[in-house]
This record gives C-alpha cells, structure tokens and sequence, in this order.
C-alpha cells in the first residue's frame, strides 16, 4: 500500500520504470489523490528521466505542445481536455500530419456494440405480475365469498320467501306435526320424508309438451310417476316426495309425483332448494309399497295446498317441514 | 423494485448484458449463464435494489462473475498470454471490424472490459470504478492505455498493408 510515508521509494523505481504494472498503476493513484506531494521534491533531477505520458500527470499545467501527443488524443476522445487544451491540440493537429494520421486510427478504437447480438433466453428473465397479483385478489375474493355463503346461510333459515310469480308474500303454515299414519311404530323407529322436486325443464320432452307418464295404471301398488291432482287441477308441474324408514329391514320408499303449473313448480323448486338443498334430494324407485304411498299421501296433502286469486297464486308447502327429520 | 420494473430491466439490460459478457469471455454459453445468473440475483434481492441502481448492479455482478471465469480459466492453463499472442494475423483480415474486435480481444482483461463499459455503456470513469473496483485514476490509465495498444495494432496492421 502506498502511503506519504513509503512514496519515496516506489517514486525512485516509478520514474526508473521499475514498478510493474500493479504498482505503477496504484502510484499513479496515489499522486492522482496527492497532486501536491512532491511540491518539495526535487524533481528537476528526475525530469529528463520521466516517461513524457506521465509528466503531464505529475503536473497538471504543462503545455499542450509539451504533452505526449497520444495522451492528448486519447485525452480528447474522452473529452478530458478543457476548451483551451482541445483548441491548442486542434491547431497542433493541423500542423502535424502524423497527428492526423495517429488521430484517425485512434478514431477507431471508439467501440460500437453490434446491436444484432441478443441475450437469447429474455423470455425466461421476465416475471409474471399478473399471477401474484391474482393471487393477492383471489384470496381476497375467496374470503369475501365464503364469509358470503356463510352470511347467506345464516339468513337464508330466517328470510321468508318471496314469490316473484304472485307478486306477494306466500303465507307458509309449517305444522307443528305431522300427522301420525301409522300409530303402532313406536318412537325407536325413525322415518325421514325427502322431498324433491323435479326441474321441470328436464321433464319436458323436445316438443315442449308435457312428458309422457310412466303411469301404471295396471298395478295400484305402483305410485312411481303418477300424477296426483292436490289442491288444483292447474297444477302440471312435477314434485316428487320420497319417504325412507330407516331402521327396517326392508326398506320403503314412497313418492308422489303431483303435476303443478310451471310457473308455480318454479316457485315451488326455488322454495324447496332453498329450504333443504339439494343433498336432500332422494330419488324414487319405481315400485313403492302401497303403504309408503298412502303415507306420503297422507303427509303431503294437508300442507299441500294451491290457491289463486286476484293477486294471483300463492302456494302453501307446509310440507316442506317434513324435510326436517322427524320422529314419531 | 417492482415486478414491472424489474421486467422493464429484462427488456433494457440483458441484451446490453449479454453483449458485455460475450465481447469480454467469447464464450455464447458462459455469457448466457452469467446474464442468467445476475437477473437471478437481481430477482432475488429486487426489494433492496432500486430500479435505478438495477443497471450498475447487473454489470457489476456481470464483471465479478466474469473475473471469477478469468480466474479459474488462468488456474486451468487455458488462458492466452497476451504479449505473446499480440501479433498480426494476416489471413485473419477481412473488414475492418473484425480487425477491431481483434485488436479488442488482443487487450488484457482489465483493460477490455473498462473499455467496453466506456463505449458501449457510456460510464463515466466513477462508475467503471464501482464496477470493476478501481479508482478513477487507474480506469483513466487503463482506458488510455487500452486505445493505445489498439491504435498500435492498427497502426501497425495498416503499415503493413499499405
């Protein structure tokens, strides 16, 4: 490391072109950074000895004329040289031939990059901001979602249904029980009552009319889509009740398939989805026990009920409560 | 930095990165691993790093990654002595371009690559320095003599050709 207390001697070996390259590289620094330590030097000596490129870096104000012409020229392409230095230089130039010369071959160690070479891969640098900010959103919008559902299901339970085909609020009339078919099962059997109402929109064949009927007439025991008429014979739309009793061996579903109006059973559907939802639905087999029928029948009818007036229809399902599980 | 900001330095920087790093190695392969690796740096401390610091900290990571290959290169034995190799190659002579790259690639090291950050990149004699971790003085030095030697090799090359 050179220092002001060790210059002197790498000062000796710089000026006899001793250092090597490292080392006259750094004393050049050095002097750079202490342009007045050898004030008091007696450099008169040491002079003639001194590689004429760096007596202008030893001193600062040594004429134009003087200088090494390379480190004037190449002092001039970088533009080191102030407007006096360039203007003595352009003079010296014009006088000298072999400047011009030497001028113009230094011209061309000015660099130009070849703009046809390109970093290959730029495609595989780039970074997606777009995926972490939908990220960012889609966990927002997730949250907001189900803090929604949750919101939405706690009211649900709590809002009355409002029909958009009538217009007003449908009175419901959910019994507080429903009424016993069969007395003699004790409590120890449970019976749970589904009900389901079928998309009408399925059920339409293709000409729009209303699908035929798997109605077996032949056999009563078989309720499987026949059509009931409760309370309304403008009833065509389709809802099926399906009861289960669990804790039999053998065990009994029933379904009733009631035909209602369209606009009702959409009523209807929107009421019953809403209520249970759809994991309740439990879809009828196609032979049903008379017993079962006669007890979905029994069920249903007396809640089952369709009215229509000025205000137009309204539609009492008090039987829906019947979707609870209930026991007898 | 900001995802677009540093997506913005993709578009501006890897190409001139590139550039920098195939004219000092002359190795496609390396070069291309070394613009890699500095965007992955820069990629990975992009919170610490502002946009405009971005340019000046891929150059730099591009020159000690360079240094480093220059390293190993000399430990292996592969490197050219550059006294030695500095002369002129007559069949080698088709344009003058390909003779400046030749003279270019007849330089040290050192010198080529304060070269190139001068002319290519516009740095100021401060800013090599950072790069390269100098001080300005010896970027003065090595810019000067690093035309010099090149403006001999031509000099030479068109005495020589008439």
């Amino acid at each position: 490391m050179i220092n002001e207390t060790n210059y002197h001697v790498y000062l000796d070996d710089f000026v006899n072109g001793l250092l090597d390259e490292e080392l006259e590289m750094e004393f050049v620094a050095f002097l750079d950074k202490h342009p007045n330590i050898l004030e008091g030097e007696s450099l008169d000596s040491f002079e003639a000895e001194l590689p004429s490129g760096f007596k202008s870096t030893l001193k600062k104000e040594v004429p134009v004329k003087e200088r090494n012409p390379d480190e004037l020229l190449v002092a001039s392409m970088e533009g080191d040289l102030s407007i006096h230095e360039e203007a003595e230089l352009a003079k010296q130039i014009a006088a000298t031939p072999s400047l011009q010369k030497d001028q113009a071959i230094f011209a061309l160690t000015r660099l130009e990059a070849d703009l046809t070479i390109t970093y290959p891969y730029k495609k595989n640098l780039r970074k997606r901001p777009v995926f972490v900010l939908y990220t960012r959103w889609a966990g927002a919008v997730a949250a907001v979602f189900i803090l929604g559902m949750m919101l939405f299901r706690f009211l649900g339970t709590q809002l009355v249904p409002v029909n958009p085909q009538v217009g007003n609020t449908p009175s419901f009339e959910i019994p507080t029980e429903v009424p016993a078919i069969h007395p003699e099962r004790t409590e120890a059997k449970q019976e749970q009552i589904a009900l389901q109402v079928m998309d009408g929109d399925k059920i339409k064949n293709e000409q729009g009319k209303e699908p035929k009927k798997s109605v077996n007439k032949e056999n009563p025991v078989s309720l499987a889509n026949r059509t009931f008429t409760i309370g309304s014979p403008e009833l065509q739309g389709t809802v099926a009740l399906t009861t289960l009793e669990e804790n039999t061996e053998n065990r009994n579903n029933g379904a009733l398939l009631a035909s209602g109006d369209q606009s009702v059973w959409q009523w209807v559907y929107k009421k019953v989805r809403g209520r249970v939802g759809e994991e309740e639905i439990i879809v009828p087999e196609k032979e049903i026990p008379r017993d079962a029928a006669n007890l979905v029948l029994a069920k249903v009818a007396p809640v089952f009920q369709y009215n229509q007036d000025g205000n137009g229809s309204s539609f009492r399902i008090g039987g829906l409560e019947i979707n609870r599980r209930s026991t007898h | 930095m900001t995802v677009t900001e540093y997506n913005l330095c993709v578009e501006q920087l890897s190409d001139r990165v590139y550039r920098f790093a195939l004219k000092s190695l002359k190795d496609e392969d390396r070069s291309q691993d070394i613009v890699q690796d500095c965007f992955e740096k820069l990629w990975l401390k992009r919170e610490g790093i502002a946009f405009e610091k971005a340019k000046s900290y891929l150059f730099t990571s591009a020159y000690h990654a360079m240094v480093d290959f220059w390293r190993r290169e000399k430990f292996r034995g592969e490197a050219e002595d550059i006294e030695e190799t500095f002369s002129y190659e007559p069949h080698q002579y088709t344009g003058l371009k390909p003779i400046i790259n030749r003279a270019l690639d007849k330089l040290p090291e050192i010198q080529r690559t304060v070269l190139l950050l001068r002319d290519y990149e516009g740095y100021d004699y401060g800013e090599i320095g950072r790069i390269c971790d100098l001080n300005e003085s010896q970027v003065k030095v090595y810019i000067y003599r690093a035309r010099l030697a090149m403006k001999n090799y031509l000099g030479s090359l068109k005495a020589v050709l008439g």
